[in-house]
This record gives C-alpha cells, sequence and structure tokens, in this order.
C-alpha cells in the first residue's frame, strides 16, 4: 500500500463479496489531499493486482454494477461517480452478492 | 398459546408457504386462525388459493414448532447424531454467536450467511448482516439448480430476473422442462388461470418433459424426451425454422439484436479501429460501419463481406450455417423425439408468430408475436446446463417473440412506480443493465461478464464469470481445498443460515454435505422445525411463521416475479394476524442486535438504506435500534408518501398501479440490442484458460463457445455404456413446494393420495423388470441407494425414472414426513464433474439402477 505522503488517511471498510480479495474488512490508505474515489480504486488495483481490478471494474473507469461505494456515508453516485473527492476519507467498498431465486 | 387481545377478526397479509406471496385473508377467532382465503383484490392471487396457502395453520400450530432458542449439548454431529437441545434465553443465545463471529472478526472469508427463507425482510436483513460484517459467501439462493441459466440469460436478453409466457395473447406456447402456470414457479397462482384461460380460447399448449406430470395432463401434446438433450431439440427447431422453412423476424434481427454485427475467421466481432465498437454491413450503401452509425439504415444478417480487407460474416449468418448440423433425424438420435414431431412443431410455432404483425394496445402500436417457448429447472439442471437453455431462448429470439405481446416476457425488467427502474444498454450496444425495483434484488448479469482470476475463494467464484451465484461447489471445495488451490485456511469456518432446509433441498451427495456442515465449527439457524438442516446447528433461533411476522417485501409476486403483461404492479405488506410466541422474535430486530453488538450497525444499515432505497429522514441512522414496524412504517411513506403509512397498509394490506404499454411490452421500448452469438464467451473463455492453465488446474473450458452444442451429460454417457439403464429425474407438485412445508398434516395427505411419495417408472420397462405397481424397489445412482415405492406409469419416458417433490425426511422433528418418499438430491454426484462451468448448475440428471426389493438384498 503506498505508503509515506503526508496527504489524506483514508479509512477504507470493505464489505460483501471484495473482501476474498483484500482478506480483511479494513485498510487505511495514505493518498494526497486531493485524491479521488478513482486514485482510490488505482492504490487498491496495484496493491492487490488483478483480483481487484477485476473484481472492481467491468471495463476500465467502468465500475461493475455490484460495486457500492460510498465517501462519508454518501453513495458516490451522488458525488460524482469515480472522480468523487475522498473529503473526509471515510469510505465504503462494497461488493454485493447477486439475489437468486431458491 | 398466549394472545393477549383475544381478538376475532380478518387480516389482511401475504401467503408464505412459497415465494409467490400471495394475498390472503386470515380469520382469527379468539386469537386462533381458523380459515385463510385468497384476497380478490391482490393482483397476483386475485383471490385464488392453492392447497399449501390453505393449509397453512396446520404448519402453524405445528405441535414441534421452536419457540425458543436452542443450544446443542452434543459436540458431536452428523445425520442421525442427537443434538441433545437445551433451551436457552435469547441473550446468551446472542452472546454466543457475538462470541463466534469477534473470534472470526480480522478474517471475514471464514463466515457463510445463506439466507433463502421462502420470501420476506430477512431474505435481506440476514444477508446484509453478512455483508456489512465482510463476507464474501452471502447467498440467498440455496439450490444449485433453481434459477442459475434463467437468471444470467434473462438478464442480458430481457433486463429482468425471470421469464414468463405472456399468457394473454400467446396462441402457441411449448413449456420444456417446466409446469408454468400449471403446477410450479412464479406468480403461480395468477399464471393458473391465465393459462386456463388461454387454453380456452384456443392456445395451444405443447409440453416437452420426460415426465407426463401435471403440465402434461393440460397439454395438447406431452412429448417426452431423454433428459438433458434439450440443446439438440433447440438447435433442431432452429434449423427448422431458419434454413428449411426461412421463417424469422428480419426487422427485429436487425435492429434489436447482434444479428448483423460482422464476425471474422477468429469467431470475434470485427471492430472499428478507432472506436473498438463492432461493425456492421449496411446493404443499402454497400459499406461497412459501426453498429450505431447514424447513416445505418439496413444492417445485413445473412451473406459474406469484406471488413478492413478479412473475410466477415454476420452473426446471424454464423448461427443459421451452425444449426445445420442439427436436422430432426440428427437429432431423433439424440432426443428420442421422432424428426416429423420436431418439424411439425417448428413449423406451427414459426406460422403462429405471424411475423411481421402487430397489434394497437392502448394507442400504442406494437409487433405481435403470439408464440413462446418457456423453460426452467428441467433444462437447466444439467452438466453442461446453460447451453442446454441458450437454443431454446435463440428460437424465441429469431422470431422477434422477445418482451413484445403474446411472446415471452421478461419479469420484474421495468416499472415506473413508484420509482422508475429500467433496464439500459451498455458495451457494443448490447442490454448490459437489468431493471430492478428493489436495489437488495440484484440481478445476474453474464454480460460481459466478469474476469477470471486466481481462486481465492473456496465458492470458485473467479472460475465462473458469467454465474449469479456460486455456493454450489462449497461440499467439494472444502473436500479438498488443494486441488484448486486453495488452503486449510482458506476454509469457512461459521454459518448463519434462514429456516429452509438446504440438506435436502440443495446439493447433492449426502455423503459430502455432511463432511461440509461437520467441518464448520458453529452454525446458527432460523428455524421453524428442527429440519435436517438444524441437525447441525450450535444455536437454533426461533423464526416467526409467516402469520406471525411483519415483512416489507412480502414475496416475489411484487419484486421479481410478478405477472406479466399489464397486470397491475402492486406491493403488499406482511402484517401478522397473531402475535408473536413470548420467545420467537422478529428476525430484522434480531439482526440489528447482533450488529449492534458486533459495532457494526452503522454499516448494515448503510447498506440496508441501498437495498430498501431509503433516503433522506426515511434513512435508518446509526446508533438507533428500530422495531420492525418502525423499519417498515418508514420504508412504506418513504416509497408511496407520507399518506400511505404502515397503518394504511395495514388496513388496506395492498396498493396497486396499473402498468402501461411500455411497462409491459419492453422490448420495443429499449436502446439495447440483445444476443444471437455469445461473442464475449471467447474473450472470457480465453482469459479463464490462461488462469487455469497458470494455476495448473483441470478445468473444463468446452463451454465457452458462441454458440451452443448439445454436449452430453454424465448419465447419457453412463447409460449408453450400459453401466445403467435409466436417468433419474425431478419434477414438482403443485402443493409442495421445496423441503418446506412437508411437515403439514393436510399437504402429507395429499402427498400420499396422490402417491406423490412414489417413483415414476414407465409401465412397460417396470414389468420386464418384474416390478409390479406399489413394488417396493431399490434406487441406485452411483452415490445413493434407498428403498422406493414404484408407480407404474405410461406417462414418462421408459429411459426415465421421476422423482417429485423433496421428501425423504428423517430428522426426529418432523413425525409427519419423516421415512416417506425419496430425496433426489441425495441421487446426485457431487463433484466438479457434475457442474456446469456456466452457470454453477448442479446436473440434476443421474444415472439409476431400479431393481426389485429383495430383505437379503439389504
Amino acid at each position: 500500500m503506498e505508503t509515506g505522503h503526508s496527504g489524506l488517511a483514508v479509512q477504507v471498510t470493505f464489505m460483501g463479496e471484495i473482501t476474498a480479495v483484500i482478506g480483511k474488512r479494513s485498510l487505511e490508505v495514505s493518498l494526497p489531499d486531493e485524491a479521488t474515489v478513482g486514485d482510490l480504486l488505482a492504490s487498491l488495483s496495484r496493491t492487490y493486482g488483478d483480483a481487484f481490478t477485476c473484481q472492481a471494474f467491468v471495463a476500465p473507469g467502468r465500475l461493475h454494477h455490484t460495486m457500492l461505494i460510498f465517501v462519508d456515508g454518501e453513495e458516490i453516485k451522488e458525488r460524482g461517480g469515480l472522480s468523487a473527492k475522498l473529503g473526509g476519507g471515510k469510505v465504503d467498498v462494497i461488493l454485493l452478492p447477486m439475489f437468486g431465486g431458491g | 398459546m398466549a394472545q393477549s387481545d383475544l381478538q376475532s377478526k380478518v387480516i389482511t397479509t401475504a401467503c408464505g408457504m412459497c415465494y409467490v406471496g400471495c394475498g390472503v385473508r386470515v380469520q382469527v377467532k379468539n386469537g386462533v386462525v381458523v380459515n385463510i382465503d385468497g384476497n380478490p383484490d391482490n393482483p397476483v392471487n386475485r383471490g385464488n388459493m392453492c392447497a399449501k396457502g390453505k393449509s397453512v395453520f396446520m404448519n402453524q400450530y405445528n405441535p414441534n414448532r421452536v419457540k425458543v432458542p436452542l443450544k446443542r449439548t452434543n459436540p458431536k454431529k452428523g445425520f442421525d447424531v442427537d443434538p441433545g437441545w437445551q433451551e436457552i434465553s435469547w441473550d446468551e443465545a446472542i452472546g454466543t454467536i457475538v462470541t463466534q463471529l469477534e473470534r472470526i472478526r480480522t478474517n471475514p472469508k471464514k463466515l457463510w450467511v445463506y439466507a433463502w427463507e421462502v420470501i420476506g425482510d430477512s431474505n435481506f436483513w440476514v444477508t446484509h448482516l453478512g455483508i456489512a460484517f465482510g463476507s464474501p459467501y452471502v447467498s440467498v439462493a440455496t439450490s444449485p439448480v433453481c434459477g442459475k441459466v434463467i437468471h444470467p440469460v434473462e438478464f442480458f436478453t430481457g433486463g429482468g430476473f425471470h421469464q414468463a409466457p405472456d399468457l394473454h395473447y400467446a396462441n402457441y406456447c411449448i413449456l420444456v422442462g417446466t409446469q408454468f402456470g400449471i403446477a410450479a414457479r412464479s406468480s403461480y397462482t395468477h399464471n393458473v388461470r391465465d393459462m386456463a384461460d388461454a387454453r380456452a380460447r384456443g392456445m395451444k399448449l405443447v409440453v416437452v418433459d420426460p415426465v407426463g406430470g401435471h403440465a402434461a395432463s393440460k397439454a395438447d401434446e406431452w412429448i417426452p424426451i431423454r433428459p438433458g438433450t434439450d440443446a439438440a431439440l433447440g438447435n433442431s427447431m432452429l434449423h427448422v425454422l431458419l434454413n428449411e422453412l426461412g421463417i424469422y423476424d428480419e426487422a427485429f434481427l436487425k435492429n434489436k439484436t447482434n444479428a448483423p454485427y460482422l464476425v471474422g475467421a477468429d469467431g470475434r466481432y470485427v471492430r472499428d479501429p478507432k472506436t473498438n465498437e463492432p461493425q456492421v454491413y449496411d446493404a443499402a450503401d454497400g459499406t461497412v460501419k459501426t453498429h450505431h452509425d447514424p447513416s445505418l439504415r439496413d444492417p445485413a444478417i445473412t451473406g459474406s463481406y469484406k471488413a478492413q480487407g478479412r473475410p466477415a460474416r454476420p452473426s446471424f449468418e454464423l448461427l443459421r450455417e451452425h444449426v445445420t448440423k442439427y436436422s430432426p433425424e440428427q437429432t431423433e438420435e439424440i432426443t428420442t423425439i421422432p424428426a416429423a414431431t420436431v418439424r411439425r412443431i417448428a413449423r406451427e410455432f414459426g406460422e403462429a408468430a405471424q411475423v411481421g404483425k402487430t397489434i394497437n394496445i392502448d394507442g400504442v402500436d406494437l409487433p405481435l408475436r403470439p408464440v413462446c417457448v418457456d423453460w426452467a429447472r428441467g433444462t437447466q439442471g444439467h452438466k453442461h446446463g446453460f447451453h442446454n437453455c441458450w437454443p431454446l431462448k435463440l428460437v424465441n429470439i429469431v422470431v422477434g417473440a422477445v418482451n413484445v405481446p403474446g411472446g415471452i416476457l421478461s419479469t420484474g425488467a421495468a416499472g415506473k412506480f413508484p420509482h422508475r427502474w429500467w433496464p439500459e444498454g451498455g458495451a457494443d450496444g448490447m442490454l448490459e443493465h437489468g431493471g430492478q425495483v428493489m436495489h437488495a434484488a440484484t440481478h445476474a448479469k453474464a454480460f460481459p461478464g466478469r474476469t477470471p482470476t486466481a481462486p481465492s475463494r473456496m465458492d470458485l467464484a473467479e472460475l465462473f464469470p458469467f454465474a449469479s451465484h456460486f455456493q454450489t461447489v462449497l461440499p467439494i471445495t472444502h473436500d479438498d481445498p488443494s486441488a484448486f488451490g486453495l488452503s486449510e485456511a482458506d476454509k469457512i469456518e461459521v454459518l448463519i443460515h434462514t429456516p429452509t432446509n438446504p440438506v435436502l433441498g440443495s446439493w447433492g451427495d449426502q455423503k459430502k454435505v455432511d463432511s461440509l456442515l461437520q467441518s464448520l465449527k458453529f452454525i446458527v439457524g432460523f428455524a421453524v422445525e428442527i429440519n435436517e438442516m438444524t441437525l447441525f446447528d450450535d444455536i437454533v433461533l426461533p423464526f416467526p411463521t409467516a402469520l406471525e411476522r411483519y415483512d416489507f417485501d412480502s414475496g416475489t409476486g411484487q419484486d421479481l416475479l410478478g405477472p406479466c403483461g399489464q397486470d397491475d404492479f402492486y406491493w403488499q405488506v406482511r402484517q401478522p394476524a397473531v402475535e408473536l410466541p413470548p420467545g420467537v422474535r422478529h428476525p430484522q430486530e434480531v439482526c440489528q442486535e447482533i450488529a449492534d453488538r458486533l459495532g457494526i450497525l452503522g454499516d448494515m444499515y448503510r447498506i440496508l438504506n441501498y437495498a430498501y432505497r431509503l433516503k433522506g429522514k426515511h434513512a435508518m441512522q446509526p446508533g438507533q435500534r428500530y422495531p420492525v414496524t418502525d423499519f417498515i412504517d418508514r420504508t412504506v411513506r418513504c416509497w408511496f408518501g407520507e399518506d400511505h403509512d404502515l397503518a394504511w397498509f395495514r388496513e388496506h394490506g395492498l396498493i396497486r398501479h396499473p402498468r402501461d404499454v411500455e411497462e409491459a411490452y419492453i422490448n420495443p421500448f429499449l436502446n439495447a440490442r440483445i444476443p444471437v452469438y455469445l461473442e464475449h464467451f471467447l474473450d472470457r473463455g480465453r482469459e479463464l484458460k490462461a488462469v487455469v492453465e497458470r494455476e495448473g488446474l483441470d478445468w473444463d473450458l468446452s463451454d465457452y463457445k458462441p454458440l451452443s452444442e448439445w454436449m452430453p451429460c454424465p448419465s447419457y454417457d453412463a447409460i449408453h455404456k450400459g453401466d445403467y439403464d435409466l436417468i433419474a429425474v425431478h419434477f414438482k407438485f403443485p402443493y409442495v413446494y421445496g423441503s418446506y412445508g412437508n411437515e403439514n398434516p393436510w399437504v402429507d395427505e395429499i402427498c400420499e393420495h396422490t402417491s406423490a411419495y412414489r417413483i415414476l417408472l414407465n409401465e412397460s420397462v417396470g414389468r420386464a423388470k418384474g416390478i409390479g405397481d406399489g413394488d417396493t424397489v431399490w434406487l441406485e445412482s452411483p452415490v445413493y441407494k434407498v428403498k422406493a415405492t414404484a408407480k407404474l406409469t405410461q406417462c414418462i419416458h421408459p429411459e426415465a425414472v421421476g422423482v417429485g417433490g423433496h421428501f425423504g425426511h428423517w430428522a426426529p422433528g418432523m413425525p409427519i414426513s419423516r421415512g416417506k418418499g425419496v430425496n433426489f438430491n441425495a441421487l446426485l454426484p457431487l463433484d466438479v464433474d457434475h457442474v456446469d462451468k456456466i452457470s454453477n448448475a448442479l446436473d440434476s440428471c443421474v444415472q439409476v439402477k431400479v431393481y426389485k426389493y429383495e430383505v437379503e438384498a439389504e
């Protein structure tokens, strides 16, 4: 994980299927002050490789429809998507399971 | 029972004996349920009720119900082990659960949540507890068969959750491996009446099925088929339509599908070098251009062209050529259906499609295609389940009978009330995003699929890039994680499950199921009764019956599997007819307490607010606990306005809203194409090949092809080798839902009177084996041998054995159903070779022997 920068310490909570890649539920990520959600995901992609990238993105710049990301409790669709600023630095990254029949 | 008010009243609520959630009126006298009638105001069942629903109060007053939390005192587990239940307090039960979850907190991959509960809020609350905890193994689907193919297919061809024939306008309907509208499936009580009306007005019903069951009994024609050969039938029908009769909807294929997309010699689209968009040949000006070029007027779907200096052909041309391999004569050898029959039904279907005809509904001109092929569990449950089904869907697509009047419709795909949900196009101009009224009911997505990676999950989800659910292989990987590049450290340790019974209703080989469940260190289950799954629990939490519960979402009839066409959209809230027994709590409140004690209540609310679309003042707030009535009240107000609070729903039961033409028949209004050629299967297959080779995994990649082939199941090969002579298949009864509700004396009585507990054997086959009607026989598969009673009938394919329902209970807590019937799933081998590599479905046809029971043979 990127360290050594004096910028933003982002507290990331992982929920749902994405924890299969991360292996734990929470993580602190250091990013520049003006970093966006896209920057955070790029950082996670560098750290966790294809396993993360393939779970998160259907194509470069396009999240899977089951990826749900909140910044400071607000869904990023309400804040500009991947270009949303990380704000207070509390991010939830959630990969929802798919509903199915019984 | 204690009833504080001992009222006599009629309560309008939702049935809970299957997933439909029919509207019911429950008559209560002195605090006791005395009768249940269908609610005529509910658009799903329109006052109708089935035998399951009518008998629900026999479940309600089951003397063996679990009404207090229990803990196991016997650490030994197994199918025949007495758990040594001891009653405990809720505080001790939840304390024990929280302690176990705290133990695995740093590694949430140790938690598995298994949350199908027919239908109610617990489907979402229990799952979202697991999601918030960080578990990657959160599943609402308990069956390795149900929905495995239909959901991904429907997502990229219709944008909805499931398919259903448009019985309002269809004139010709073929059911393959399903008893839709007669004995099973979505909006059952609604579609039963629509099916009867359609038949009465002259719709021809053809049933293709190894078992001549309830659906066949209502059909104009029953066509027995050898199990697992439906792909050959589908491809053969396509061949007759496209190559022999030349019947297809050219305008639909050109403008609404990828039929004109040019494909090069490598099987991939020819793409524009600058935009990477697929290209087509415009016959109007003789040029190659992108599929969405504004100047495109006449995209060619036949012929051969040069694009970018290379030969290329439209996708449709490849499909048409591909199916020439499936002449009815060649297919007869595979399916046993006479060539003349295939040719005839294909012709009848094609002629009935009336390609080119339109209809005006409510002032809107729409294509009229009054034909459909419908399929479900019977065609899905095979080693090559996806490709066994896909050609059947294509039969609808080539005549344009998809989401138009009379054709096959997509359930729950679109709506405008109380908010808008709508499918959308995506990559390559193809349908990519489905619609969903609740975010919680996230759709499967098989286009463009996920990029495969090395497995890190015990369910091997990374190796199933198109599948919707992945739990099928868990008993296999837990048996030997190293075979899949996993380790002992990856194993799941804790399971939370809802009251259904996956031991009987899911998976296969019970030795492997037993081994999986024994390997888990801690299991907590909600329970109505002590069934076979509950026998493995460490903690049992009593679960309210449907007549005691509140649920915002009370059935699939209102969210995912509603009636099709212009039947009203509705939303119904489930409310209690009787009070909770003193020791029972609402599951929504139990989940809150567990999450609160774990310190993840706010996280769970955040996801639940999204799932239920709760916003602003209606959103649940961290730090607060909400009685179930408060949760439902804020949700209905958020959805339907402040004047529609819980009190309003308690009085009125439900809200209805008429659906307009756009909502009912979405295809003409979709700005997206649907596939006839699965180009993306090639890319995902190539990526998967690289992964399994790198990881040294033995993995069958033969299903990653853009056009479907019939590929035999292991059972087909086994009977042709002569090791076995019959194939066992499963079928459904209209009065039995899964293994849920079997402990009901009225349902049991119906089963006894209809010989439902017996296995079906073709009369001539039985006589040749010296077996008479009612004889006790051995039914033996490669993994299970069980005593059964034979029912000889002409209504089953001579190579098949029919096993209905999910019977064969042995749990001591089920004295009525114990020892009756056969558990079909136990017959099924459970290994990677029997799992569809596309859909994750377990092969549900299995080679068997049937022979007369002799005492000494035991």
